[in-house]
């Protein structure tokens, strides 16, 4: 599966609802432009990190990101969606939503190792 | 050189018949899907506005904007960040952007 494509990104991530028994957004538009997200950060970074979130670049520091994040089985099972609202919970759908906004549960000390680790560049 | 001067310097401007007093600047990642419903919303509404992609700027760069966000709004930063005159949204909020920029 090359995650660097759309179609492979796709698989991949219909592979990860499966076997967590979620859904995927269905509104394609918003499908997409997640996909196209993912596919860019896999390129960048060589690994999918999350779109919605700024990644350092360095994998050890963004490691919880990295698609599926470690965020989204708690929020999928207190918001129905993740922070993106790839995945979404099997009854999102039922609430009568198109999207929902999901409050960041990532600590701050991770945010900030990433800052600390931008401002060492200098 | 200041923050505000870096942060003038990095911006791209998106035209729109609606310039408003608001001096809108939204802080995105290019990857984002939410920063693209922010832009889009912007963008349908005909606001003139300002953007900086931080995914794409340089890391030293990247650094000083979040710290300056996270010290002069008092919160953490997630994206889109939008802020203009009357004040400021973190997260895609378009009810809050209706609120705001109503002028």
């Amino acid at each position: 599966m090359d995650m660097e494509t759309k179609e492979g990104m796709k698989k991949y991530v219909s592979q990860v609802a499966e076997k967590n028994k979620w859904i995927l957004n269905k509104d394609q538009q918003t499908f997409n432009d997640l996909i196209d997200g993912l596919v860019d950060n896999k390129k960048k970074f060589n690994y999918q990190s999350c779109p919605c979130r700024l990644a350092s670049g360095k994998r050890d520091l963004d490691r919880d990101l990295i698609c599926p994040c470690d965020y989204a089985p708690l929020d999928i099972k207190e918001y129905g969606a993740c922070y993106c609202n790839l995945y979404l919970s099997h009854n999102f759908y039922e609430k009568g939503v198109d999207f929902i906004i999901v409050p960041e549960r990532r600590p701050v000390a991770k945010e900030n190792a990433v800052l600390a680790y931008l401002n060492q560049k200098t | 050189m200041s923050v505000e001067d870096l942060i003038k310097k990095l911006v791209k401007e998106v035209d729109g018949e609606k310039a408003i007093e608001e001096n809108v600047i939204v802080f995105t990642l290019s990857t984002c899907m939410w920063c693209k419903k922010c832009k889009n919303f912007l963008n349908e509404s005909s606001m003139k506005y300002k953007y900086i992609d931080v995914d794409k700027i340089d890391p030293v760069d990247k650094a000083k904007i979040i710290e300056y966000l996270k010290n002069k709004y008092q919160t953490r930063v997630s994206y889109p960040f939008l802020i203009c005159e009357s004040g400021h949204v973190v997260g895609y909020n378009p009810e809050k952007y209706k609120e705001l920029l109503k002028g």
